[in-house]
């Protein structure tokens, strides 16, 4: 099942293509290497937009990673645990 | 071959595309962990909630949108249950109207996972109907990783229930003639439109199949029925609408409503005026953003035991300030309700719309707070479009 975070991150991202793609991101001490972004989409908050991305590792397991443009800062959102 | 060809004899092409178990096919493709396994997007079975669907694997065990969570959860213990990302579907959503207009100007979104393109004279760009179902299913493929069905005929109706004919990733070409030949033989509720009551009002006068009302004589459906007669003898003869709207060019909406199933049931009147000062709040901001005032109000109110009431009120003046349809709904709700019977679903609807600068009949003397009201409206209005929906909230909806 899934779980629901809200804990901040740190991410390395690539801009290419006038789009953000989270490469990797340091999150309680340990660095997750993206192998897959599965899904990307974007809410408005307001004026705002919160950019959203499913992503996995090389060991499959998934997470969903948020920047908020609002605050400039990025979080995990919801992990993947059996 | 055949099938295909046919489609340049018609007047229109119309092709209804219908995503395949979308929500659930989008939550699969983000999460990989999910493939083969039954997976339900609705809410907790712990609580009372609905499935808003399901995958393939889940269907397999009975599992129906609608159902309660609770039962989905006792037919398939093993299924994995979602909230959903709303905000992903409607994202993709978005995305999947760019790719439909790339192949044809006139596009109509039913909802979320459904649209009816016109594509009259746009498959010639593309050798045949099959060639363009072809390349618009490959670009959802390739952009989006999901897959749709399509159906293809020469009216809305027809085409809706033609993609519904070959489920998951298919395509059904199918004209009236087509239409007799599959459809005659089969259940009238096979028919979109034909719910549980209308099945059984229609077996009560010996209609069962298809062809038992297509033979119906439409005089007397309309005894019946009244207008929806009409509409049933239209519908057995494959016959529908044949005008696609696009996005931009939508006729006026006749109502606007929201309406919601409580966590629990209320009976604290307090908190039912809660809901309704919420719900009011949503249909007033609808109604300003679409630049719109209704006439009329109603609630609509289910008791713990399934009771449905709607009731209703024609106001002197049109409104679109949630002052004025909080207070009206507030007074339609019967007083048993809450004191003696608990509530279980809320709604109001706004409807009788009127075009905001339309000629209204203006009041004599001006209403001093009914300005006041107004600017409150758009103040709010201005701070939700800039801070999002929760940056303000009317005090009395904290109850909720």
């Amino acid at each position: 099942m899934y779980q629901d975070l809200d804990e901040k991150i740190e991410v390395v991202a690539l801009f290419e293509n006038h789009k953000m793609k989270p490469m990797r991101f340091r999150w309680n001490g340990r660095v997750y290497k993206v192998s897959e972004v599965t899904g990307d989409w974007k809410t408005d908050v307001g004026a705002f937009k919160v950019h959203h991305y499913a992503v996995v590792d090389a060991a499959s397991n998934f997470y969903q990673l948020t920047f908020d443009e609002r605050q400039t800062c990025w979080s995990i959102s919801k992990i993947w645990v059996e | 071959m055949g099938g295909i060809d046919r489609t340049r004899a018609w007047p229109k092409v119309i092709m209804h595309v219908d995503m395949d178990a979308f929500f659930a096919a989008i939550e699969m493709r983000n999460m990989p962990v999910l493939k083969n396994r039954p997976v339900i997007v609705g809410g907790d079975p712990r609580f009372r909630s609905v499935v808003s669907t399901c995958n393939y694997e889940a269907r397999r065990y009975g599992i129906r949108s609608g159902m309660p969570a609770a039962e989905a959860k006792r037919l398939c213990p093993q299924a994995v249950f979602i909230s959903g990302t709303l905000g992903n579907y409607v994202y993709t959503s978005a995305q999947l109207i760019k790719i439909f207009e790339n192949y044809t100007p006139i596009v109509q979104p039913l909802s979320v996972d459904e649209a009816v393109l016109d594509i009259t004279g746009c498959h010639g760009l593309f050798g045949t109907v099959e060639s363009l179902v072809a390349a618009m299913k490959g670009e959802i493929k390739e952009k989006l990783k999901l897959t749709c069905s399509v159906g293809i005929s020469p009216n809305k109706y027809l085409a809706k229930l033609a993609s519904g004919e070959n489920k998951p990733d298919g395509m059904t070409v199918m004209d009236e003639a087509d239409f007799q030949k599959r459809f005659y033989c089969r259940p009238v509720e096979s028919l979109w439109g034909v719910g549980e009551a209308t099945k059984k009002a229609l077996n009560k006068i010996g209609i069962f199949n298809v062809e038992d009302l297509a033979r119906f004589e439409e005089k007397k459906l309309r005894g019946h029925f009244g207008e929806w007669g009409t509409f049933l003898a239209k519908i057995s003869g494959g016959k529908g609408g044949m005008e696609v709207h696009h996005l931009d060019d939508l006729p006026d909406e006749k109502s606007m409503s929201h309406e919601t199933t409580l966590n629990e049931d209320l009976s604290d009147i307090d908190r039912i005026y809660a809901v309704v000062l919420w719900l009011s709040d949503k249909v007033a901001k609808r109604l300003r953003k679409g630049g719109f005032k209704a006439k009329t109000i109603t609630v609509r109110v289910r008791s713990a035991n399934f009771e449905t009431i709607t009731r209703d009120i024609t106001l002197a003046v049109a409104t679109d300030q949630v002052k004025v349809i909080y207070n009206t709904a507030r007074k339609l709700i019967p007083r048993q309700y809450g004191s003696r019977i608990k509530v279980r679903l809320l709604g109001v609807r706004a409807s009788h719309l009127v075009r905001e600068n339309s000629s209204e009949q203006m009041e004599l003397i001006p209403d001093v707070s009914g300005i006041k009201r107004e600017l409150t409206g758009l103040v709010m209005d201005s701070l939700r479009e800039k801070y999002g929906d929760s940056v303000i909230k009317w005090a009395g909806t904290k109850l909720f």
